[in-house]
């Protein structure tokens, strides 16, 4: 973490204006799929619909921070850290609009769900969701102090959130095999859980960026993959 | 293998015949910087062993009856009156009561000749400062006549037979009387400073013509320095460039190579006959010799001029100086060590020159040492060689003496203008 | 003075009736409303003796922001800075045509007192060149010439205004009658710069003021050009394109002796208009 300003003050208000950035991008993200998570559990077709229109917010704020990082390499030509802080920036912005997506494709599927009957899946959904929530909030926070201990330690968390995954994916095939008119929203939880487990991977991605702008280099071990839904077969 | 010996070797005769050139080269320049510093020293030495003598002047002391009758016959104590009484008559009466035997008429000339003739005039201002000495016996030291004085130098050789010297054997008998009484005594010639050019070399001193020098070398640096510096401003900042001021410059450059006698020519033309001038005057001879260093010091100013680095007059512009403002705000003091360098060369070249001003008529026996520019007057140079052309032999070593004080004049000018070179040049 | 727009640009060239040799046919993507523009050239032409140098150059540059000219050697964009106050009149046979309207007053006409305007519009050159004088000195020039300064009190103050804002004055404030060249190559252009300034003028013209500093002086005077804009409007030469990019907030390229495009910085250097500015600042030019 560099502690020396730049000479030339205008480059570092032009860096923290993007930390800045992606601070309220994330914030929003976080909180959009705290919402959307909500309103699948209480059935809150308002909510969802309110989730759906904040997306646009949050893809605004991915063109800024695209435009902001274009300028800063056009201008500055940043080299070192100051690079990586650009690099970092961009490719979480990307990430963190997945994540806005995500939670709005749920909102628009639970507005779907809310005519038919309650299954109470949706509560595991619930627990995955709150845990990928905090993972962004903990990912934004090691971005924003650089601190890559902290970000390696969110891919822990994903190993949780993918094995609540692959129990549910197993809880819901039962479902769906017991009784075939909960195939419509079985199926379509299917897709709410996998929208959830993909938020989770976007997280981690981040995680990843983090430890690139503080050190430089990529993380030796391989990503644990804990999600097993790939390899769970029909069983009789 | 071999064929890389073979070639080393022959790199190594190269070599060797490459330093043994360089090695000739060197024994020549120093043999050349060796006969040049041994001619020198033997210029020097001839010149200063003809000339520390004219540093030292002959004194003979005798008693003076100061015979009122003669001085003051009216008792008036009259200084306008004893001004022009006949005090050489006392300086005889001295020497014939010192030598009593000397009777015949020749003789008695040879005697009285022993002393300067200016005794008389000591003894006259004597009387007038004080006139109470009036009618006692005086003790005085007198100049010696120059004969003696070469005698006592040792420059007419005592040993030597008659015929081969001016001073017969009856006069230094009388000498070496004298000296066996301790009468007679070398003093440093201080008279050389003080007095001014005399038929009698005894008497005769270098102040007109220092004087003379000094007056030349005003009028030559108060016309040709502010012109010189002007002109090469002019030239070098403000003239169009066109074929009308390289002709100028062509011009100027071959000036500086033209013999000085011809500036003397010029002068009489038309410094005197057309402007009518006074004849060898300071102020005419002055003109002249600023024309002989108009060149110098334009060239030597242009010089520095140019070595001023542009960007400084690039930034007085930029900030708002007018051309004139930028010259004289910077050009001219930065180029001024420069300058006054080109200047006072300049300076000692004209303060040698001798053919421009004998054009110009300086070349007059003066005995006056002139007080204003328009006096006549002589310079040190020409002093020299109206000295170097006199028949007495005492004026030898006065000659000598001369050069030695112009050429001190002159290396005092040249170190100073290298010390100012060296204090003040600056690095860009 | 009209401000050159996109569209009006077509009508400026029938204005002018351009017939004569190239025509600067540039293209121009800056937007300025009257009173944001500073200085407005309109056909600037520069012939020395018979070699032309510039070909009709037509610009607008704003008030209190910096504009930066770009290009290769020779192109032509030292001699129109240096036409902006009047400097190409020191050159022989150097002849400036066109108009340059400077706040309503069109500098290039021959009732223009050079030095009143050389007042007026300040200059920075590459090589920095304090006068060998003091420190003090090299800035109470200016003041001093012009009059600025009624008593030394007044001079002192101005002297130390300057050397603040510059950013010299806490590094010279013991040995301000220690002569200029004295101090670094940076701290030399600083003291050039509170040179400059201290005459109070409205625009400063720097030709590479950075080319012979190092990399850290040249980003002290880069944070200082940050500083100075706003008061001052700048003009700026430069041969690093990336100085350009970062200082300024207009860039004009300049090509054999053409205006080939004039914008905003940040268009300019992310997509740029022309193909040969683009083959330019790529480093594509043959």
């Amino acid at each position: 973490m560099n502690t020396v300003e730049h000479t030339v003050k205008s480059y570092d208000s032009e860096l923290t204006k993007l930390d800045n950035a992606i601070a309220r991008m994330g914030g929003m993200a976080e909180s959009l799929l705290g919402q959307a998570s909500e309103a699948l559990v209480k059935r809150d077709t308002a909510l969802a619909a309110d989730v759906i229109h904040d997306d646009l917010k949050v893809d605004e704020l991915e063109t800024e921070i695209n435009a902001e990082a274009t300028r800063i390499l056009a201008l500055r030509q940043p080299v070192a850290d100051d690079l990586r802080t650009v690099i970092s920036a961009l490719k979480t912005s990307s990430d963190l609009e997945r994540i806005g997506d995500l939670s709005k494709n749920i909102a628009k599927r639970t507005i779907t769900l809310s005519s038919g009957t309650p299954i109470g899946a949706v509560h595991t959904i619930a627990r995955m969701a709150s845990l990928v929530q905090s993972m962004v909030h903990n990912v934004l926070d090691a971005y924003l102090e650089r601190d890559e201990r902290k970000a390696l330690d969110i891919r822990q968390q994903d190993e949780v959130v993918d094995q609540l995954h692959t129990s549910l994916f197993r809880e819901l095939l039962t479902y769906m095999m017991e009784d075939p008119r909960n195939i419509t929203s079985c199926t379509h939880l299917l897709f709410i859980a996998k929208n959830v487990e993909r938020a989770g991977d976007h997280a981690t991605n981040i995680a990843e960026n983090v430890y690139f702008l503080v050190t430089g280099a990529h993380p030796e071990d391989e990503r644990r993959k804990d999600d097993e839904t790939s390899f769970t077969g029909l069983e009789g | 293998m071999t064929e890389l010996k073979e070639s080393m070797q022959k790199a190594h005769a190269r070599l060797k015949k490459r330093r043994a050139a360089e090695k000739r080269f060197k024994m020549f320049g120093v043999g050349a910087l060796a006969f040049a510093f041994l001619c020198v020293l033997m210029l020097f030495t001839s010149i200063i062993s003809n000339g520390y003598t004219g540093f030292k002047q002959s004194y003979i002391q005798l008693d003076f009856v100061m015979d009122e009758t003669i001085i003051d016959p009216d008792g008036s104590r009259d200084p306008a009156k004893m001004r022009f009484s006949n005090y050489n008559a006392l300086v005889k009466t001295a020497l014939k009561t010192k030598f009593p035997d000397v009777t015949n008429r020749r003789d008695k000339r040879k005697l009285y000749g022993l002393i300067s003739s200016s005794a008389g005039f000591d003894l006259r201002d004597m009387v007038l400062d004080d006139p109470s000495i009036i009618g006692t016996t005086q003790s005085v030291w007198v100049m010696a006549s120059d004969e003696v004085d070469m005698l006592i130098k040792g420059v007419f050789d005592r040993t030597q037979p008659e015929s081969t010297r001016p001073i017969s054997n009856t006069e230094i008998a009388w000498v070496e009387t004298l000296e066996k009484e301790e009468r007679v005594e070398s003093r440093f010639n201080t008279n050389f400073f003080t007095s001014g050019d005399s038929r009698e070399p005894e008497q005769a001193g270098i102040q007109g013509a220092l004087v003379g020098s000094a007056l030349t070398m005003l009028v030559t640096l108060a016309l040709s320095f502010p012109l010189g510096v002007m002109a090469a401003i002019y030239l070098e900042e403000f003239a169009p460039k066109n074929k009308f001021t390289y002709l100028v410059e062509v011009n100027i450059n071959n000036l500086a190579a033209v013999p000085s006698i011809v500036f003397g020519l010029l002068g009489l033309a038309i410094f005197l006959n057309l402007f009518g001038m006074p004849r060898s005057a300071p102020v005419a001879g002055g003109m002249v010799l600023a024309l002989m260093t108009l060149p110098t010091i334009i060239i030597a100013a242009r010089a520095a001029l140019k070595s001023i680095p542009p960007s400084i007059m690039e930034a007085a512009i930029g900030v708002g100086a007018s051309k004139m403002q930028a010259v004289f705000h910077h050009q001219l003091p930065l180029a001024l060590p420069g300058i006054l360098t080109g200047t006072i060369i300049g300076m000692a070249q004209a303060l040698g020159e001798t053919a421009p001003l004998l054009m110009i008529g300086m070349v007059a026996f003066i005995a006056d040492v002139p007080s204003t520019p328009f006096d006549p007057a002589t310079v040190l140079p020409v002093q020299v060689y109206l000295w170097a052309d006199s028949p007495e032999r005492a004026f030898v070593e006065k000659t000598s003496a001369a050069i030695m004080v112009l050429l001190g004049f002159l290396i005092t000018m040249n170190a100073l203008a290298v010390l100012l070179r060296k204090k003040l040049e600056r690095r860009w | 003075m009209k401000p050159m727009t996109k569209d009006n640009a077509v009508d400026i060239e029938k204005e002018l009736n351009l017939s004569n040799g190239n025509v600067s046919k540039g293209v121009n993507s800056v937007k300025l409303s009257q009173d944001e523009v500073k200085i407005a050239a309109r056909d600037v032409r520069v012939k020395y003796g018979e070699k032309e140098a510039l070909f009709g150059i037509n610009l607008d540059m704003p008030k209190g922001k910096v504009t930066s000219f770009i290009g290769p050697s020779g192109c032509g964009k030292s001699t129109f800075l240096r036409c902006l106050n009047r400097m190409n009149d020191t050159i022989d046979g150097c002849s400036v045509t066109g108009q340059i309207m400077v706040d309503d007053v069109d500098i290039l006409s021959k009732q223009v007192d050079t030095v009143l305007l050389r007042a007026k519009i300040g200059m920075v050159f590459q090589k920095p060149n304090p006068f060998p004088k003091s420190i003090y000195d090299n800035v109470a020039y200016g003041p001093r010439l012009h009059g600025l300064a009624t008593d030394k009190n007044a001079l002192d103050e101005i002297v130390e205004i300057s050397l603040e804002k510059v950013g010299l004055l806490k590094e010279v404030k013991d040995r301000l009658l220690e002569p200029g060249t004295g101090l670094s190559g940076g701290q030399q252009q600083r003291l050039c710069i509170a040179r400059a300034i201290a005459v109070d003028p409205e625009i400063l013209l720097m030709d590479e003021p950075c080319s012979a500093l190092d990399p850290i002086a040249t980003a002290k005077i880069e944070e200082l050009i940050d500083e100075l804009r706003g008061s001052y409007t700048i003009v700026i030469v430069t041969h690093s394109m990336q100085q350009a990019a970062r200082v300024s907030q207009q860039t004009a390229f300049f090509h054999l002796g053409n205006l080939v495009e004039y914008g905003e910085t940040e268009q300019i250097f992310t997509s740029p208009v022309d193909e040969r500015t683009k083959g330019y600042i790529t480093g594509r030019f043959g």
